[in-house]
Parts: structure tokens; C-alpha cells; sequence
């Protein structure tokens, strides 16, 4: 695991470095899947599905260590409902208020998929997690996108790939601040009879969240497995049996439909038996998959254009039981695909006891469900009442799930080689070895260096991607051509993850901002004389300009602040800026202080009226020889040559009244202290008599 | 009949717990609400923290006082795999 570096509270989520990926389900486990991404203060979820072994709230992903209301974006990636099936839970019945998003055939048949699950279980209204109602309302609330079409939500850029599997299902790809990341959902690299292959990204994430439904395992040959499966149906219809085929109404029954109606067309000895698609929505989906023949492979949308391939000629469409005559052998394909309840449980407990019948399981089963369960062939099973029936009937397992095995994972990894794998969507054991055994493909390859990790639920994974930041410089600062090490100033601006670096009068050409400047206006009450206010100016800034031309008296300060004497008041003006607002509060100052006592600044210092420029030197000195006189004794202090001089125990300093230098006389003691003293006090009595401005 | 107000926290609105005394052990109240709630599933555990002050309550033998509300958390249990084990931070 990558790791963790201590969060530092001083960096805002939008600087961080840091991206966590955090699974709410199908952590180590089949079902439920929902993975959490955060990066850069933006929260996205990726899929939201419940857990088919599971009932009520149990079958829920973790949500509850989230707050819906934070989410920006939810992808959803194909409609199984182990990755929808709680989306109008959580579209309807939480805080959830970003923006959903699905491919169009996925929003259709989410539809219809969801709504004959809420037929077909047998749970109580109140423990349902929702209601069709509830299903038909998300349907507003779920946007659509294209394959390849690139959407922007939030400073977010994402688009999707085909990803095989199912009609309609995608590999999502993310982008944030330059960082990608790709999450296939559940995907096949192996072509089937009506989808493609799923595509191999031109583009190469830096992380891979991928499915390890399969683990290690490989699997048989496409034509091997059809032929077994057909085989397995003729057999047990040969010995008079009734072939039940467990499938959701939509998804790999399709898949199954075309394969038997090809094998019931080069078999004439089979078309009296029939076979039946039990679904009361049968028509609804199969004219779902008329129309999104955009989402299918080649040939079969070369052959729509023929014939179209589903319309089937020997199978027909079974409503409900009550339309089935149970007389002699049959394939019935049935929902649900995992027989927890509904027509294939039914069929399943009518059927079971006698060992001319046979069931198909033809997809991946969850842990928790009946088709799991007669898989470790059972002798005897529990019905939905509680009843207990033997178990006589034949159980094979042909899988036509549709997902990747080693091969095709290994295949995949190899072609994008992520920096970092992310395993979801697999049994814990399952998970382990595919970790194992991509971690031991990858340890002696000194080029490539991947990191695989296998979050359990609600444990997070964090990695950190420093990205280079990029500033454009754009407008009249872009004239010239830089150096190396030239220092470019401007205005830093930052759209979602785009910088440029602007001078504040283009502004207004690229972006919607305007400068603007503020003035500042002070009104202050003065009643007393303005040539006083004036002099104290004059004495504080030496700066005053009469400003010429105004009928009220008006004096520019500092070249900055404007002074305009109204009645009863002075009025100053500046723009506004830290230099300017100083000066005007040092302005203030001086009219509040005449403002408060005008005779007490009468008298002026003639020292300060006289010389501008500095301390009257024969004053200097007057004052310095009594300072020295007072600080070591009148007969130490001498005054010739326009030198004083100080002498103590033998030690005579000389001090130029000009330069201030104090200096030790040729040919007697250097006492370091005693030059020190006295050059300190010099200063200091300099600065004392020097007026500050 | 003393109640306790209970929200999980992905959801909206607060339900109401009737018990009868002064206080419920933390205990009791998950159990409580595990029943209503139909939560049956061997790994699934609740995280409950007191809704004002924000504190968990971590022993199950701690007491929550009638007329409190608190948020209830579903959190995977890591470990014991039988009902009634104690409380354990995932993440």
C-alpha cells in the first residue's frame, strides 16, 4: 500500500497532493460496488449498486461514511444491479445533489431492470429501499453521455470507453489537474455475438481501478463453452426434461437467446420443444436492444440491416406462470439471475425433485444467494416458505458473465502500465492471488514498477501526485520572448485547473474582470486657522503644494493626499493603497492635534525654522561640551582647534564636531571602553537635536 | 416511556426509539436498532456518536440518556464475525 503521508491540516483540499480512493463496497467482495475518489477538494463516486445476496439495508453499501451532499459527480458504469441497483436510493432519499451520469442504452435499460426487481422481490414494501415511484423519479435526475464524448462538471473532465460486458457498459476515464484515472467497471476483452471487445484506451491513466472477478482463473474457449452449453440443453431435453436457465431479463440473455435460436435452427429435430423468455417486460427490453444497435459490434449491425437477429423464430415470450402449460420438456429462461426469489425461483422449487430436470447457472453467482448454493450440489434445499426439497435435478455452471480473466487482465495492465492498480469487484482469495501474480509479473522488470493494492471496505487507498503547475502568459507581457531567470510579474489567474499569468490591463480582454481603483474620502471638522494647518503640514511632510485654480484653498500633500478647507471642515481625498492610507493617517493626525489646541503649537522651535537641513554646529558643540562636562568632569573636557577632547586617567578621544569621529590621541593609552562611551553619547546627542524629517 | 432520536447518517430524517427507564446501554440501542432496521447481515456493526457533541460512544456498557439524539453509522466489523462484538475502527 502506498504511504500515508500525515495529513497537513495547513494545505486546503485544493492544493493537496493527495488522491484517495476509498471503496464503500465490493471492497474484497462481489456486490455492492461503490468506490469514493478524492483529489483536489472534488469527491466523485463511481458506481452505486446493493448486494444481490443481501436484503433491505444490509445490501447497501457503506454510504454512511460519506456525506451525499459532498459528492459532485456519480458515474454510473453499465446497469447490473450490483452497480445501479441503489442509485434511486440514493438519488431520492439522500442529500446527493451533484450531477449523475450513464450512457444512454445503460439509462434505458435501468429502467426496466430496476423496475422487475422491485417486482420480483418478495420483501415487505416497508423494507424495500425503494419504491417504483421512487425509480421513475431518479430518471430526471440521471444525465447521459456519448462513448468518447468528453464532459466537463466541476473542473472534472471524464469520457468513457466501450467496455464489452453488457450493452451499454463503459470504462469511465477521469481527469483532475492532469492526473488520470481509468475505472472499467466490470469488462470483457473477449468479443461476443452482439458486443464488442472492450477498447484498449489510447490514452495511459496513471491509476487503474479494474474488476478481479476472475482472479487467476482462465477461461474455456468461446466456441468450447457454447458448444458444452448447447450440449447440456439438448441432453436434458433429450431425456424429457425441463431445462431452466436462470438470467435477469436483460443483460447476457440476450447473449443466450441468439445462441440457442442459431442452435434450435440447425437442429429440426428440436423445434418442437419450445423455448420460452419468461419476462413480464420482455417486450419493453427487447425493444431497448432494437434500438441501441449503435452500442453493438459490427456484424451484428450488419446484420440488423438484413434480418434483424432479435427477432427470434423459436422463441416466444412468457408472460407469467400462469401462461406456461407445464407438458413435456421446455427451456424456460427465467429472472432473476441468482433465483433469490420471483418465476425462477418458482420454476426451480417446482422442478428441482426430479432428475430428468436440469439447471443452468449461465453467470457469476454471489456468495449468500441459491445459485451459489446448489453449486456445491446440496442434497437438499429450503424453499422460499421453509419448506426443505431434495435436490434431484442436474446443476451445471456455464459461464457467460462476460468478464475478464487473467489473461485478458494481464493483456490489459500490460498495454497501460498504470503506475498504480486498484482491485475491486472480486472474492477476497480471488483478489489476493491476482494481486500475487500481477505483483510477481511486474517484480523483475526494472522499467516498469507497478503498485497493485486491494482495499477492504471503507479502507482507503492514498497516493500522492505532485503535478507540475503550468502558468500561460498571454497579452502585451507576452510580447517579448523570456530568458531563463527572468523575473515576469503579473496577475496569477486560475480557471478550474488553468493558470495565466495576465497584466492587470489585459485583463479585461481574457477574463470577465475589470480593474478598478478606490478613493478614499475623510471629512474631517476643523475650525480652526488653515495657514496654522498648513505650516504643521509643512513641517511634518516638507512636501506641500498649493494646488492652483480652486476656489476653496487646496493643498496636495506627499503628492497624494488632496486637501480641500470647506466650511467647518477639512476634506482629504486619496487613492486608495497601504502607502497613501499612511499618509493620510498621519494627516489626520496633525489636524486633530491643531484641531485640539491651536495655541500650544504657536511658539515654533527657531532651531528647526532656521536650517532645514540639520543641527546648527556651534550649537552642537555648545551643548556637547556640557553634556561631556556633566557625564566626566569639567577640568576632562577641552576645547582647540575645533576639536573637543576628553581626557580620563591618561586616555585623551578626540571628537570631530563635523564628522562626529571619535579618534584616540597619537601616543597614549587606547581604552576601548572609555572611546566607546563617548562615541555613543555623541550620537546619540546628534540624534537627539536632529529634527526626523 | 423514554425515547431516543436516531439518524443514520446518509439519510434525511430522524427516527424515534421507545425504551422504558432513564438511560439504554449502547448495547441494547444497537440491537434495537439493528432489529428495526432489519440489519441481519454477521459483518455489519454501528458506529454511534452522540448528534451535539459529536463524541462516540465507545463501550457498550455506556449509558445514552432518554431524549437523545445520535447518529448511527454502518461500519464493517474487521475480525469477530458473531453479533454483540465490540465496536472497531476501520478506517
Amino acid at each position: 500500500m502506498a504511504a500515508k503521508r500525515k495529513s497537513d491540516v495547513t494545505v486546503p483540499a485544493e492544493e493537496s497532493d493527495q488522491l484517495l480512493i476509498r471503496p464503500l463496497g465490493a471492497g474484497q467482495e462481489v456486490g455492492r460496488s461503490c468506490i469514493i475518489l478524492e483529489f483536489k477538494g472534488r469527491k466523485i463516486m463511481l458506481d452505486c449498486g446493493i448486494h444481490p445476496g443481501l436484503e433491505g439495508m444490509d445490501a447497501l453499501p457503506y454510504i454512511d461514511l460519506i456525506d451525499p451532499a459532498e459528492i459532485d459527480l456519480l458515474l454510473i458504469s453499465h446497469f447490473h444491479l450490483d452497480h445501479c441497483g441503489a442509485l434511486p436510493w440514493f438519488l431520492q432519499k439522500t442529500s446527493f445533489k451533484g450531477r449523475t451520469f450513464m450512457t444512454h442504452a445503460t439509462k434505458a435499460i435501468y429502467r426496466w431492470l430496476l423496475s422487475d426487481y422491485v417486482k420480483v422481490s418478495n420483501i415487505s414494501a416497508d423494507d424495500m429501499l425503494y419504491t417504483e415511484t421512487d425509480l421513475e423519479e431518479s430518471m430526471e435526475k440521471i444525465e447521459t453521455i456519448n462513448f468518447h464524448e468528453v464532459k466537463e462538471v466541476a473542473g472534472i473532465k471524464f469520457w468513457c470507453y466501450h467496455a464489452g460486458h453488457v450493452l451499454g457498459a463503459a470504462m469511465f476515464m477521469i481527469e483532475i489537474a492532469g492526473v488520470k484515472l481509468l475505472y472499467t467497471g466490470d469488462f470483457s476483452r473477449q468479443e461476443d455475438r452482439h458486443l464488442m471487445a472492450a477498447e484498449i484506451p489510447s490514452v495511459k491513466p496513471d491509476i487503474l481501478i479494474t474488476e478481479s472477478t476472475y482472479g487467476t482463473h482462465i477461461h474455456e474457449k468461446r466456441e468450447e463453452r457454447e458448444a458444452r452449453f448447447c450440449n447440456t440443453v439438448h441432453d436434458i431435453v433429450n431425456r424429457e426434461g425441463r431445462c431452466l436457465i436462470p438470467v435477469f431479463a436483460l443483460g447476457r440473455a440476450q447473449e443466450l437467446l441468439l445462441i440457442l435460436d442459431e442452435y434450435w435452427q440447425n437442429h429440426p429435430e428440436l423445434h418442437d420443444i419450445p423455448i420460452y423468455y419468461a419476462s413480464s417486460l420482455a417486450r419493453k427490453c427487447m425493444a431497448v436492444y432494437q434500438t441501441y444497435v449503435n452500442a453493438m459490434n459490427d456484424k451484428i449491425r450488419k446484420a440488423i440491416n438484413v434480418n434483424n437477429p432479435f427477432v427470434f423464430k423459436h422463441i416466444s415470450n412468457l408472460k407469467s406462470m400462469d401462461h406456461f402449460d407445464d407438458i413435456g420438456p421446455s427451456v424456460v429462461m427465467a429472472s432473476p439471475g441468482m433465483m433469490q426469489s420471483g418465476l425462477s425461483r418458482e420454476l426451480f422449487e417446482s422442478w428441482c425433485t426430479d432428475k430428468r430436470n436440469g439447471v443452468i447457472i449461465a453467470g457469476y453467482c454471489v456468495e449468500g444467494t441459491l445459485a451459489k448454493h446448489i453449486m456445491s450440489e446440496p442434497e437438499e434445499i429450503a424453499t422460499m416458505s421453509g419448506q426443505k426439497l431434495q435436490l434431484k435435478m442436474s446443476v451445471d455452471y456455464i459461464s457467460f458473465s462476460a468478464h475478464t480473466d487473467y489473461q485478458q487482465t494481464s493483456e490489459f495492465i500490460r498495454a497501460l502500465k498504470p503506475p498504480h492498480v486498484i482491485l475491486v469487484h472480486g472474492e477476497q482469495n480471488e483478489m489476493a492471488r491476482l494481486k500475487a501474480a500481477l505483483i510477481r509479473e511486474y517484480e523483475d522488470n526494472e522499467e516498469v514498477h507497478i503498485e497493485v493494492h486491494n482495499p477492504r471496505n471503507t479502507e482507503a487507498v492514498t497516493l500522492n501526485f505532485r503535478g507540475e503547475k503550468l502558468a500561460k502568459v498571454m497579452g502585451c507581457l507576452a510580447d517579448k520572448k523570456c530568458l531563463q531567470g527572468q523575473r515576469v510579474s503579473g496577475i496569477l489567474v486560475k480557471r478550474n485547473f488553468n493558470y495565466h499569468i495576465l497584466s492587470p490591463s489585459d485583463l479585461s480582454n481574457y477574463t470577465e474582470l475589470a480593474m478598478g481603483t478606490v478613493m478614499q474620502t475623510q471629512a474631517i471638522p476643523f475650525t480652526g486657522p488653515i495657514s496654522l494647518l498648513v505650516s504643521q503640514l509643512r513641517s511634518l511632510a516638507g512636501d506641500v503644494e498649493q494646488v492652483e485654480g480652486s476656489e476653496k484653498i487646496t493643498v496636495k500633500i506627499f503628492k497624494s493626499i488632496t486637501l480641500v478647507h470647506e466650511a467647518g471642515m477639512v476634506v482629504l481625498e486619496w487613492v486608495a493603497n497601504p502607502l497613501n492610507d499612511m499618509y493620510a493617517d498621519a494627516v489626520t493626525t496633525v489636524i486633530l492635534e491643531v484641531q485640539s489646541n491651536p495655541k500650544a503649537q504657536r511658539c515654533q522651535s527657531p532651531l528647526i525654522d532656521a536650517k532645514k537641513d540639520g543641527v546648527d554646529l556651534m550649537m552642537f558643540l555648545e551643548r556637547l561640551e556640557l553634556m561631556l562636562q556633566d557625564m566626566f568632569g569639567g577640568d576632562c573636557v577641552h576645547f582647540k582647534n575645533k576639536q573637543l577632547s576628553v581626557t580620563v586617567d591618561g586616555c585623551t578621544v578626540h571628537i570631530d564636531p563635523v564628522t562626529r569621529v571619535v579618534v584616540f590621541e597619537e601616543g597614549g593609552t587606547d581604552d576601548e571602553t572609555f572611546r566607546e562611551m563617548v562615541d555613543v553619547a555623541v550620537q546619540r546627542l546628534y540624534d537627539a537635536l536632529n529634527p526626523v524629517f | 416511556m423514554a425515547h431516543v432520536h436516531y439518524k443514520f447518517s446518509s439519510k434525511l430524517k430522524y427516527d424515534t426509539m421507545v425504551f422504558d427507564g432513564l438511560h439504554i446501554t449502547l448495547r441494547d440501542l444497537k440491537r434495537q436498532i439493528m432489529d428495526r432496521e432489519k440489519l441481519r447481515a454477521g459483518d455489519c456493526d454501528l458506529q454511534i456518536t452522540n448528534a451535539q457533541t459529536k463524541e462516540e460512544y465507545k463501550d457498550d456498557e455506556d449509558l445514552i440518556s432518554k431524549n437523545s439524539s445520535v447518529i448511527v453509522r454502518r461500519i464493517p466489523m474487521v475480525g469477530v464475525k458473531s453479533s454483540g462484538g465490540k465496536t472497531s475502527k476501520t478506517m
